[in-house]
């Protein structure tokens, strides 16, 4: 895997970062799959304490305008299948 | 069945399900000739495809892309035993101005795009012909716009028919409603016809399959999170005969001056993202895979097919099923490997790609590919390291995931200050407590709290299960966007494009497809009051008392410039007499 990657955000305009040709051609081959088998954090809550604060105000911001009756609301949704 | 209908629908769901591999070099589509593949002969001298494929608008891996969006409808607030809404009902509301204006339920738009009703009440849009990927999701934004504007006006209108102003109307951008009913978001790629639709089989279905762990949106199930919306309802296969097995792709001949060049490509395992990103990584990144699997057919060595599945439909229900992402399958070779793995695989192998094509390459598209195996390499190590956080801005079904633990999380902290309180108060008052009516108090307070915990309605759902599945749907909720609201309001997620782009593509098709040949169209023979059809391969000026019906066949999407019997053709617009005066469309 090459060493640095620039993340590009601006899609729109298609500025992309001009990454010179050596990025891609000396990057490292891997003909086999990545078997290292990293553990995959699991689902703690520990892993997501800090991100769930940051979403108290997301949550209070729903909550003001969100339908008080949840039940209706989704109970309310049956479609027959699309094609 | 609408009137204006036309059999010659290139970029829509086909009728059938069976893969197509029509021979019929006539260059009309007609849906009665599409063979089974297994039937066709499927090996045209490599070399004179390879030529032909080559040859083909003079640019290498050009593309055109196309993706058609399913909606759901819903209207909440009717009296009970009084106003007796459904799904059909307010869709047909929702379809009102449309009707008025094009006398159907199935019509094309100034942007070129399509805009119908389709069966099972299901508001439909399918994205004009576009030339990237960016143009693409762009148009799906605006799509995602204009349905919201239909089902603000229907709300209006029920309102006041009704006279209850509680009544509110609601579109889905999502592919479940709640009685798990799925209906798709897919997307259409033009493939080189050298590729053998065996290889496609081999090559790309591993690739969907995997695809949902950075572009599923997310559904909770059973009681349980899944990744991908979709993957329950797909085959394993990719062909089938049968009407009621949905193919994860099929394909079809896409009309050109020469039908040997292209394919449709017509894939229907994605989910509807809400997330502008995550709709051009998952298109995007699937563009890379196309163009390795057209090297890779003129000999170029990928070896994409390694990573072909026995069961791809088990594979993607399990990877669904595991947020952890650690979820090893079995691959025909016999190599067990994660998602991860394969999207790593092909992830490298794209890199390789686009230095080896690196000077063939137009120059926004090179671009756009070396943004999108940054982000894709990123996303990679990100979801390998648990790293949720970085990943919530964009990729939906982390965004709902830490939604609804964050709720979760909230309630449960809120139990706990309940019991600390009650607790805290009945010590306050005794100097000593006697460890027995500590013990019964506590035990009163725990009971509290559980009454709390699991206050019940009449279908046994506690009140934050209720909640947490409210949030799952109006997570896609376009008409009142309550939550995807909130989160950019907060800078939890962002979009690529402004509202001022998303109007404009509204109203203006993109300039280097096809679609601009028919988005101008409509636009004159809307200003000029000429009643008018359209499908994705023809436009027609209707008869009149004056003149014959005139028609310009469409035929090559890659052709925008106006020919010469273009230029007649809306010559006679401009000078013909006027019919009915047609109302302004949302």
């Amino acid at each position: 895997m090459p060493e640095s990657y620039q993340s590009t955000n601006d899609f729109t305009h298609n500025s992309g970062s001009a990454q010179s040709q050596n990025m891609y051609t000396s990057h490292q081959e891997n003909n086999e799959f990545n078997m290292d088998n990293e553990q995959i954090a699991t689902q703690g809550s520990d892993q997501f304490s800090e991100a769930i604060s940051d979403l108290d105000s997301v949550l209070d911001d729903i909550e003001a305008s969100l339908e008080e009756n949840a039940e209706e609301y989704v109970n309310s949704f049956v479609q027959k299948g699309g094609q | 069945m609408p009137q204006l209908r036309d059999s010659t629908h290139s970029l829509e769901e086909p009728t059938s399900n069976e893969l197509v591999g029509s021979r019929d070099i006539t260059g009309i589509n007609d849906g009665a000739s599409d063979v089974n593949a297994s039937t066709v002969d499927d090996t045209d001298s490599a070399n004179d495809d390879n030529e032909l494929s080559n040859r083909a608008h003079g640019l290498p891996f050009e593309r055109i892309f196309g993706i058609e969006t399913e909606y759901g409808v819903s209207v909440t607030g009717q009296r009970p035993d009084s106003d007796m809404l459904d799904a059909s009902h307010v869709a047909s509301v929702i379809f009102e101005p449309i009707v008025s204006q094009s006398r159907s339920t199935n019509t094309y738009i100034e942007n070129g795009s399509r805009l119908y009703l389709d069966v099972g009440a299901h508001p439909e849009y399918a994205t004009a012909e576009a030339r990237t990927v960016t143009d693409a999701v762009r148009l799906d934004a605006a799509g995602e716009n204009l349905m919201a504007a239909l089902a603000h006006q229907a709300e209006r209108a029920l309102r006041e028919r009704t006279g209850n102003e509680k009544l509110r109307v609601h579109m889905y951008k999502n592919n479940t409603d709640s009685q798990g009913n799925s209906f798709g978001c897919h997307e259409n790629y033009l493939v080189r016809r050298h590729v053998r639709l065996n290889d496609l089989e081999q090559s790309f279905i591993p690739f969907l399959v995997t695809r949902q762990i950075f572009a599923g949106t997310g559904v909770i199930r059973a009681g349980q999170f899944q990744i991908s919306q979709r993957a329950d309802f797909l085959e394993d296969t990719i062909s089938s005969a049968t009407t009621r097995a949905r193919p994860m792709i099929n394909t079809r001949d896409e009309p050109h001056a020469d039908s040997r060049m292209y394919r449709r490509l017509h894939v229907i395992v994605g989910d509807s993202n809400r997330s502008q990103k995550a709709s051009w990584m998952k298109m995007m990144c699937a563009h890379l895979v196309l163009c390795m699997i057209e090297a890779q057919a003129r000999g170029e060595d990928y070896r994409l097919t390694r990573f072909a599945m026995q069961k791809p439909g088990e594979c993607a229900r399990s990877i669904s099923r595991d947020t952890s992402l650690s979820a090893q399958m079995t691959l025909i070779s016999g190599m067990q490997v994660t998602a991860i793995d394969i999207q790593q695989g092909y992830c490298d192998a794209a890199g390789r790609f686009i230095a080896r094509h690196y000077n063939d390459l137009a120059q926004d598209m090179r671009n756009d590919m070396i943004a999108c195996v940054e982000l894709w390499h990123q996303t990679l190590e990100s979801l390998r390291q648990g790293n949720f956080s970085e990943l919530s801005s964009w990729v939906d079904w982390v965004a709902k995931y830490q939604l609804i633990q964050s709720i979760k999380k909230r309630s449960e902290n809120t139990q706990k200050l309940n019991a600390n309180d009650a607790t805290q108060g009945t010590s306050e008052g005794d100097g000593e407590t006697s460890s027995t009516s500590s013990a019964n108090n506590s035990q009163v307070n725990k009971s509290q709290t559980d009454e709390s915990q699991t206050i019940k309605s009449q279908t046994g759902k506690s009140a934050v299960d209720a909640r947490i599945s409210q949030i799952d749907f109006a997570y896609h909720d376009i008409a009142h966007d309550d939550v995807i609201g909130a989160l950019q309001k907060n800078g939890k997620i962002t979009p690529i494009f402004t509202l001022t782009e998303i109007r404009a593509a509204r109203h203006n098709p993109p300039s280097d497809t096809r679609a601009w040949l028919r988005g101008n169209f409509i636009q004159q023979a809307r200003k000029n009051s000429v009643q008018w059809s359209a499908d994705w391969t023809s436009i027609t000026m209707l008869g009149n008392r004056e003149r014959q019906a005139m028609t310009v066949h469409l035929i090559d999407p890659f052709e925008h410039s106006p020919n010469e019997e273009y230029d007649e053709f809306m010559g006679e617009i401009l000078t013909s007499r006027k019919d009915d005066p047609m109302l302004p469309l949302i």
